[in-house]
């Protein structure tokens, strides 16, 4: 029971040894200072309901905005209207690094259709393809 | 000259064909495409006798269509350069519009994939109009500069209204200078309180349910959880540093709940925290008299108290 009780908890709440890694990267060895568990406990209650936060004040930015979707521009003005500017240009990267990931993605997909090959050539190439493929297994 | 006539039937052919042969999502730029070149083709054909001069007087106040075609020219060189058929490579570069109209012809029918094929008139006729130097010469220097930069040719394309990369990172390319800018100096600030880069992230499924574990919340685009991740790991660097200060402050080697908690209190950017640093406010005073005493056998039972008392609130809150 309790272990469904945790698990439950722990679904909404965020993992904890990513946290801790997070902090000893943050607090590296060498500085000798370490965090203690409940205040590793008591940050991630505080990071929970940042997001909270944030993610309802965005929410009711794209209200306004008459949008469906929470984007990424919502959240940089739901920072801004939060007292957290500073935290904008580095989301902002983030999100561009992301978008340039998936956009390589994308262009890998398309590399076929944009092969530069017209569809005849296309079509030839697959049916040499197929005839050395079947040769292969002859 | 005058056998420039016949590529306009074929071109013309080739448009409306070009759409009907192509999948539903290249429609949108085909639909574009087709609203603009109705405007040249007049232009071509009117003037039976191919003069430069007729063309760039038709074509000047496309200019601005020019600059939008450029990274859709250049992708149309790097690929006509892998394509083996000699019929599609010509009509596109050697100006002399004469020589290259029986290829033309030919490299038109054959169905094109994706919207190169509509693209292609409409910043053929203004690039000839605007650089009337040898377009080969001047494709060769392009192509050449595209080739070794490929990064700056797919962000410019991905600009282009027409390309078939969806809105979203349309945007993504607009707004991406200044974020870049911007960013050095915001990871400059953060670089100063404590040079910690920190690299591991958080799962991004997780942040997205606690986003929608508010009712409210609805549909959430897929980098909002990044960007989201983004400012809670800034949240936690100021957060923990500030702590760690406040330990040193106190000559001691571990951040405490309780310290924390002053942190959080000491500024009224954290708010929204001190409800739940109210919450943990008596465990923590006594956690850490108690720690102060002994060691960390302590520490180890405190945080599993700790959480069912967090919990126990949370369920009355």
């Amino acid at each position: 029971m309790s272990d469904h009780e945790f698990g439950g908890n722990d679904d909404l709440s965020l993992p904890k040894a990513t946290v801790q890694k997070i902090v000893s990267e943050i607090l590296p060895q060498s500085a000798g200072i370490a965090f203690s568990k409940e205040a590793r406990d008591l940050l991630i209650e505080c990071c929970v309901e940042f997001i909270t936060l944030v993610s309802s004040e965005a929410n009711e930015i794209s209200e306004k905005e008459a949008k469906k979707t929470i984007a990424c521009d919502h959240i940089t003005k739901a920072l801004e209207q939060l007292g957290f500017s500073d935290y904008v240009p580095a989301v902002l990267e983030a999100a561009a690094e992301h978008k340039e990931v998936q956009k390589g993605r994308e262009k890998k997909a398309n590399k076929f259709e944009k092969s530069g090959m017209t569809l005849e050539e296309l079509e030839r190439l697959q049916a040499e393809q197929f005839a050395a493929a079947a040769a292969r297994h002859t | 000259m005058g056998t420039y006539a016949p590529k306009s039937p074929d071109l013309s052919s080739f448009y409306s064909s070009g759409p009907t042969s192509e999948g539903p999502a290249s429609a949108p730029p085909d639909a574009t495409a087709t609203g603009a070149q109705p405007r040249e083709l007049p232009s071509q054909q009117s003037p039976s006798q191919f003069s430069p001069h007729q063309q760039r007087v038709h074509l000047q106040p496309l200019s601005s269509t020019y600059f939008a075609d450029a990274p859709a020219v250049t992708q149309q060189h790097t690929h006509s350069q892998h394509s083996s058929p000699s019929s599609y490579r010509p009509p596109s570069f050697s100006s002399p519009a004469g020589q290259t109209v029986p290829q033309a012809g030919s490299g038109y029918t054959v169905p094109q994939p994706s919207q190169k094929g509509p693209f292609y008139p409409r910043y053929d006729t203004p690039y000839k109009s605007q650089f009337p130097l040898p377009a080969a010469q001047f494709y060769g220097h392009e192509a050449s500069v595209l080739a070794s930069t490929p990064a700056i040719a797919t962000t410019v394309a991905s600009g282009e209204p027409l390309s078939a990369v969806s809105a979203t990172s349309d945007l993504a390319s607009s707004t991406m200078p200044p974020k870049r800018g911007g960013s050095a100096a915001g990871s400059s600030t953060a670089g100063i309180v404590e040079p910690s880069p920190v690299r591991t992230k958080f799962p991004t499924a997780r942040i997205k349910r606690i986003m929608q574990a508010d009712e409210e919340v609805g549909k959430v685009a897929q980098q909002t959880p990044i960007a989201v991740g983004k400012a809670l790991e800034m949240f936690m660097i100021e957060l923990v540093t500030r702590s760690a200060d406040v330990a040193r402050e106190k000559s001691s080697k571990r951040v405490s709940a309780q310290m924390l908690k002053q942190v959080i209190e000491s500024d009224e950017q954290w708010d929204f925290l001190r409800e739940i640093v109210g919450r943990v406010e008596n465990d923590e005073k006594a956690g850490s008299k108690a720690k102060a005493a002994k060691t960390e056998s302590e520490s180890e039972d405190e945080p599993a108290e700790k959480k069912k008392r967090v919990g126990r609130k949370r369920k009355a809150a």
